[in-house]
């Protein structure tokens, strides 16, 4: 089971590899046009393109794309005149930070409300928490981070607007919660309508009412055998989600001008910097096809059923 | 004697929509330790809601309205829920129709066995294994000692009922709810659960409350017959008496469409119709529409109560007269 998952992961990265080479050479006029700029000369042109190796064929290029790729070699920024191996590191690890923090919110409260969902399912608190979700589900990232900003920072003042802060410790903190909740909010509401649809089905089952029936609390039910249910196939959600959450990081961090991939991803666009963009894809495809990965791998330790059958 | 359970005057109704309707009415049982009293009656009679009431587990939507549920000589009604859920599994233990999804299905068998013990005491993992060992071998569970670690879907329908029962049992009850506990099951392990519920009615003086729809196996395993139609009470008595003089048009065309195996085997004689839906309640007998009886009092005016209290019915136009 595990090893099947492993070759599929392995097989879709080789997929990304591909595709992020070839969308390379698909940019209008090739790389030395976006370097040189629109209107520089064939001379000029040629001669770049001996040097990069870009008039060597097609599969020899994509052989010395994998093999930079192995040791690490993600290419030059031409705009910020650095090496994007070394520019990613900091600006990844910024964004594993917000991201981490949002998707434990998002998770979190996606339990909470959707146990509490799923028990009230046919009472009126069930469905005002099924409208609140459709609402911040529906409600674009920029609209509640500037929402946000308005309240929390301009009429309360409690929380910075923007930024990072220093490094380390409170001041840092601080300029995280708004950014992590405006990326939690729309995604935990989506987990939370998909677990509190699952916590309601479980609850339907007779095992929940054999546990009830000997006398055990609520609670507890929910807890000891509801939850762990429920948990599963939502733990496959959480892994599909991580796309959602990197494509909310870039609307997320631009709006709280927070440099992150996110943010990086929207300057490079901007500025043109095609091995910059081309390294973030990369490194968010990675990233995806990781979590999705772990997703499953989390889940078949915890579903018996998956590793007997 | 003592009675365990003692229900008087039952009431349920039912709210949907701002209106509310009667579910069940008027029903009154007593049942004493060490016997079966069978509820029997049609889909839609009332019967698991007259369970699900007993254990307090009624559905949302549905709540008591009138009447007394007296457990151990106190009325449940009146204990505060807390008090009320610490009877269950306690006092009471409830097994149900579907044993396949009877059991969570994320947890080994000998876990959800010895669960309720956990919960009142700390027990070493090896004392918690060899009571969990105990509670199943009194359920006959085969090979037991090599299945503790086994998960329900590793079992057949017979044994994860033997399983749930051992759950029920668990904490020793005087009381057990079985809801059409063999009914998804075979005819030999439907035998085979019965007769071992049988056994540990008699080494434990267990009551039970038996729930089912057959007929046949009332005459088998039960001490005495409540007969349920349209939430009401139909014809109760003893086995023997009841057996002996059927009155109600509806228990004798219950008993007339048990199949049996011999003669023409696929033909079932049943009842023409359904059991009509609480809305359409009326004030004369609610069997009436199905009747084959029927005489012009029936859709008037509520069934007399006929008989006396070994055997009792409420028709106005009985198979038997029953002597007061």
């Amino acid at each position: 089971m595990i090893s099947r998952r492993l070759a599929v992961s392995l097989l879709s990265l080789v997929f990304l590899v591909t595709i992020v080479f070839f969308m390379i050479h698909a940019t209008p006029g090739g790389p030395a046009y976006s370097i040189l700029g629109m209107h520089a000369s064939p001379q000029a042109v040629a001669a770049l393109n001996r040097q990069m190796g870009l008039n060597q064929p097609l599969s020899v290029q994509y052989a010395i794309w994998w093999a930079h790729l192995f040791e690490g070699r993600l290419g030059y920024s031409y705009i910020q005149h650095i090496a994007v191996s070394r520019l990613l590191g900091t600006y990844t690890r910024r964004t594993l930070l917000l991201d981490l923090c949002a998707l434990a919110l998002a998770v979190l409260s996606a339990l909470l409300v959707g146990m509490v969902q799923g028990y009230y399912a046919d009472r009126a608190l069930g469905k005002i928490i099924g409208f609140a979700q459709i609402l911040f589900y529906a409600l674009p990232v920029f609209f509640i981070g500037i929402l946000l900003i308005y309240i929390f920072s301009i009429r309360l003042n409690w929380l910075p607007p923007g930024g990072i802060g220093h490094h380390g410790g409170m001041s840092q903190m601080r300029h995280l919660i708004l950014p992590a909740v405006t990326l939690a909010l729309p995604i935990g509401a989506g987990l939370s309508r998909y677990f509190g649809h699952q916590a309601r089905q479980e609850y339907r089952l007779d095992y929940v009412r054999t546990a009830r029936a000997r006398g055990f609390s609520d609670l507890y039910v929910a807890y000891r055998h509801v939850l762990r249910n429920a948990v599963r196939p939502f733990i496959t959600m959480v892994g599909m989600m991580i796309p959602a959450l990197f494509v909310g990081g870039v609307l997320t961090e631009s709006v709280f001008n927070y440099p992150g991939l996110g943010w990086l991803l929207w300057r490079s666009a901007l500025d043109q910097d095609y091995p910059t963009l081309s390294a973030i894809t990369l490194l968010i495809g990675i990233l995806t096809i990781a979590g999705n990965l772990a997703a499953d791998v989390l889940n078949s330790i915890l579903d018996v059923r998956v590793r007997y059958e | 004697m003592r009675t365990v359970l003692s229900i008087e005057n039952l009431k349920v109704v039912g709210y949907k929509g701002g209106r509310s309707c009667p579910i069940i009415e008027g029903i009154t049982f007593n049942l004493e330790p060490g016997r079966t009293l069978a509820v029997v009656g049609e889909s839609g009679c009332g019967k698991s809601i007259t369970a699900a009431a007993i254990l307090g587990l009624l559905p949302w939507g549905f709540t008591v309205s009138d009447g007394r549920i007296v457990l151990d000589g106190q009325n449940a009604l009146s204990l505060p829920p807390r008090e009320w859920r610490q009877l269950r599994g306690k006092r009471i233990g409830a097994v149900f129709q579907n044993p396949l999804a009877a059991l969570n299905p994320s947890l080994p068998i000998w876990k959800q066995v010895i669960e309720s013990a956990q919960l009142e005491e700390a027990l070493t993992r090896k004392t918690a294994r060899s009571r969990a060992l105990q509670l199943l071998e009194r359920v006959e569970v085969p090979h037991v000692a090599s299945r503790l670690d086994d998960y329900p879907h590793q079992f057949s329908g017979g044994m994860r009922q033997r399983v749930a029962i051992a759950l029920a049992l668990a904490r020793n009850p005087a009381l057990l709810i079985a809801d059409e506990p063999t009914t998804a099951l075979d005819l030999i392990t439907q035998a085979q659960i019965l007769n071992m519920l049988k056994r540990l009615q008699e080494e434990q003086n267990l009551a039970i409350l038996f729930i089912t729809h057959d007929l046949s196996l009332v005459a088998e395993y039960a001490d005495e017959v409540f007969v349920m139609y349209a939430g009401q009470e139909v014809e109760r008595g003893s086995v023997s008496d009841l057996f002996a003089s059927v009155a109600h048009p509806y228990t004798h065309a219950l008993l007339r469409s048990i199949p049996r195996l011999t003669g023409s085997r696929y033909r079932l004689i049943d009842i023409e119709g359904v059991p009509p839906s609480p809305h359409s309640y009326t004030r004369g007998c609610r069997f009436a529409s199905r009747c084959p009886r029927v005489i012009a009092a029936c859709s008037a005016t509520p069934p007399p109560r006929l008989g006396n209290d070994s055997h009792e019915a409420f028709c106005h136009h009985p198979h038997r007269v029953l002597a007061p």
